[in-house]
């Protein structure tokens, strides 16, 4: 076998069955202990077991073996047994993803770590290896239904009941109400379905009865006793419910998944909003004179628009696939510390583009290794501040006005306003007066600063302060920015907003020296008359003044003499610790325009994000304002004006 | 030194393969392999960008794409002479570039010798990445 051909497809599908895992074990220490999700788990581990044998990966299929021992025991155990084992599975799921990793990286010295730190893991669990090979037939495939049991219906023993609730009016019937029943009732078994669906009982259209179908081996009369037990049940009505035939599949064929490379999945895209261009243009020419043509030009745009809206969303990923990779990094981080952490992750499902996800990616390891790292307490510190032994981070996702939030909270010791104020000064960040004058929101932003660090030694966790302020430019280079709320002793939440896709931007057309620019909007704070600025000096108050830079000067354009404009308007920009303002010629108006980044031998111009093709053919240029205030020194002699700046 | 062969990006027929475009530039004689060729355009408006390499002219549209257009005689150490001038989209992988060339072009479908009369070959990838540098 080419092993090389199937290398890409290994890694891809042995971390999707990881990330269901963990999702699983995230489940298992909610508190969650049933068959099912052992099945489930155990059926991961086994299919990137085979994976693994088919690629010769002895260490991986050594290591996913041994979990299956290990799951399968816990199958059969008590639910305090399955809590005992569960740190010892979170392990060893760790440690298949650090050998997933190292695998991928092929890094012999990566790789013999994470083989070593599997083999010592293993032989906790195994410690006789002859016992039973990994590649050794099992007693029986024990993600598969026992002996006796059926895959796609349940033993005999097992029935449908139909149980019919009439609940009383007081207390007032709430959803938390009847999912506590139901989680009483899924002590006797499988609750399979709910009429009507639980979201009613909240919106005022509950009629105070419920049908719950439940599949249990227990007999009527526990499942009576119980019930007559439960506050709020007026009556109830128990039969059993006909066993429905098991569900039709779809004929092969009807419903199948194809994989497509992303590349090609861009390209696609990319060609839809070339297309859009064109017909803009072909609807422009048309002019106003030709009807028909234009309600077919018209026609065609929407056209357009809707399948560039679908390639979109074949573009779009669950953020759970991010979500996964943050819980490795939580495990192995907690498990170095000695620290009990766990992520929690909140909208997960939704789907991101996935060019924003790969973007965030670094940021949010970065940020989760500082949670972990600097964020939670040790042990000891939260049981004095009665807190939880085990700290939480909460990773949330969510779409707001157009763009998407992606926060990370945690309940550690906060952020304190005035150490970081003290700290800033201490290195000559910040005059006293300055720092005095800071509110809490501001000085929580001086995490962002670089080399900025309170932590009395930097280590190799979460490194030397340089983190947040990585974080904070890899944001703003998407053209998003970040917020930082925290309270003291009660946690931090650091939300990223970026915007939904990075190829179709709003953006802000200038001129400058005859050549046209586009500016992405979400970095301009304002736009000022540049007569309305005062140019001062460099001893006027700092803090309200922003930096002017010449976009003529800071890309070298040529000023040629006739009707080629003037500096004019002022771009000011929405950037963390530097108010810059870039001064143009001629602001042309604002506009969606398609960025296509550079390709060789432009790829190296860090001026600029790419190029935009307009209606009529122009090119704009489009600016990457923050690498360009970063190489650019401000003029005026230190240009700092006056100005009313918010 | 004058060199002969189909090029890097000769993945066309075998008969399309054996054709190349030549031009002249000042003394000299040069070829690009027709395999190696998207398509020829005559030239429309270029914007320049500032600070890029040299021997990048500028970003031009070309069927509602952006292309790089690369300066041919920049690039090989000729002046560029005035007059007509075409453009010269490479095909994939380097389907974002387009060579300005001037002067005329002609097709030549015999096979190109090894004499010191032969014309130059060129190889598209070497024109894209290898002689160019950044500018001063």
């Amino acid at each position: 076998m080419d092993r090389a051909a199937y290398l890409e497809l290994f890694f891809s599908e042995s971390r999707e069955h990881l990330g269901d895992a963990y999702r699983l074990m995230a489940r298992l220490e909610l508190g969650v202990v049933d068959r099912e999700l052992m099945r489930n788990l155990l059926r991961h581990m086994h299919s990137i077991k085979g994976m693994a044998a088919t690629m010769g990966f002895e260490a991986l299929v050594g290591l996913t073996h041994a979990l299956e021992d290990l799951l399968e025991e816990m199958q059969d155990a008590s639910v305090s047994e399955c809590y005992r084992l569960a740190p010892q599975l979170s392990a060893a799921l760790v440690r298949v993803g650090q050998l997933i990793d190292a695998l991928q990286q092929d890094d012999p010295e990566a790789l013999g770590l994470a083989e070593r730190n599997a083999e010592s893991w293993r032989l906790r669990i195994a410690p006789d290896p002859k016992s039973a090979g990994p590649l050794a037939p099992r007693r029986r495939p024990s993600f598969l239904p026992r002996a006796g049991e059926q895959p796609d219906s349940a033993p005999e023993s097992i029935s449908d009941w139909r149980i019919e609730l009439h609940f009383t009016n007081a207390p007032p019937l709430t959803t938390d109400r009847i999912v506590n029943l139901l989680m009483g009732l899924g002590e006797f078994g499988r609750v399979r379905q709910v009429r009507p669906p639980l979201l009613r009982a909240d919106t005022g259209r509950f009629e105070g009865r419920l049908v719950v179908i439940l599949s249990s081996s227990r007999p009527r009369a526990e499942l009576e006793h119980r019930l007559g037990q439960t506050a709020g049940v007026e009556r109830f009505i128990i039969e059993k419910e006909p066993r429905a035939a098991p569900p039709r599949r779809l004929p092969s064929g009807e419903e199948r998944w194809v994989r497509v490379r992303a590349s090609l999945l861009d390209g696609v895209a990319e060609q839809a909003l070339d297309l859009m261009l064109e017909q803009a243009r072909a609807k422009a020419a048309a002019g106003d004179d030709r009807p028909t043509l234009t309600t077919h030009l018209e026609r065609s745009e929407f056209l357009l628009k809707e399948l560039y809206g679908t390639l979109r969303e074949l573009r779009l990923v669950p953020f759970d696939t991010l979500a996964q990779l943050l819980d490795q990094t939580v495990r192995e981080l907690a498990t170095e510390l000695g620290k009990q952490t766990q992520l929690r992750v909140e909208g997960g499902a939704l789907r991101v583009d996935r060019s924003i996800l790969e973007a965030i990616q670094d940021p949010l390891v970065q940020m989760v290794r500082n949670a972990v790292d600097h964020g939670l307490e040790t042990e000891q510190e939260r049981i004095a501040a009665g807190k939880p032994v085990r700290g939480t981070l909460l990773l949330s996702v969510e779409r707001r006005a157009g763009r998407v939030r992606v926060s990370l909270a945690d309940d550690g010791r906060g952020l304190s306003a005035e150490a970081l104020k003290r700290t800033a000064v201490q290195r000559g960040l910040l005059s006293e007066q300055r720092a005095a004058e800071l509110s809490d929101q501001e000085a929580f932003r001086l995490i962002t600063l670089p080399s900025f660090s309170t932590a009395a030694e930097a280590n190799r966790i979460s490194g030397r302060g340089v983190g947040m302020d990585v974080v904070c430019q890899n944001v703003e280079q998407l053209g998003g920015h970040l917020q930082i709320r925290s309270n003291p002793g009660v946690g931090t939440r650091i939300s990223l907003w970026v915007p939904m896709t990075l190829a179709l931007i709003q953006a802000l057309l200038v001129r400058c020296c005859g050549e046209l620019f586009a500016v992405p909007i979400s970095i301009v704070n304002r736009v000022i008359d540049l007569e309305e600025l005062t140019v001062t000096g460099p001893d006027s108050a700092a803090g309200t003044i922003p930096e002017l830079l010449e976009l003529e000067h800071a890309l070298g354009l040529e000023r040629r003499d006739g009707p080629t404009g003037r500096p004019a308007s002022v771009l000011l920009l929405a950037l963390r610790h530097r108010r810059v303002g870039i001064v143009v010629d001629e602001i042309v108006g604002s506009r969606q325009v398609v960025v296509k980044p550079f390709q060789q031998p432009l790829k190296s111009l860090d001026h600029y994000s790419g190029a935009a093709l307009l209606e009529d053919g122009t090119v704009a240029l489009v600016l990457d304002p923050l690498q360009i205030v970063q190489s650019g020194t401000a003029h005026r002699g230190g240009a700092l004006a006056e100005m009313p700046f918010q | 030194m004058p060199s002969s062969g189909t090029g890097p990006d000769a993945t066309g027929s075998p008969e399309r393969a054996e054709m190349h475009l030549v031009f002249r530039l000042g003394e000299r004689e040069y070829a690009l392999a027709l395999a190696a060729i998207d398509g020829l355009a005559d030239v429309g408006p270029i914007r320049p960008v500032r600070q890029s390499p040299a021997g990048v002219l500028g970003l031009t549209e070309w069927k509602g794409q952006l292309l790089t257009v690369l300066d041919l005689p920049a690039l090989l150490g000729q002046a560029t002479p005035n007059g007509s001038a075409s453009l010269v989209r490479l095909a994939p992988p380097l389907d974002q570039v387009a060579l300005y060339l001037p002067g005329n072009l002609h097709l030549s479908s015999e096979p190109l010798g090894q004499s010191e009369d032969s014309p130059t070959v060129l190889q598209p990838q070497q024109l894209v990445s290898g002689r160019l540098h950044p500018r001063g």
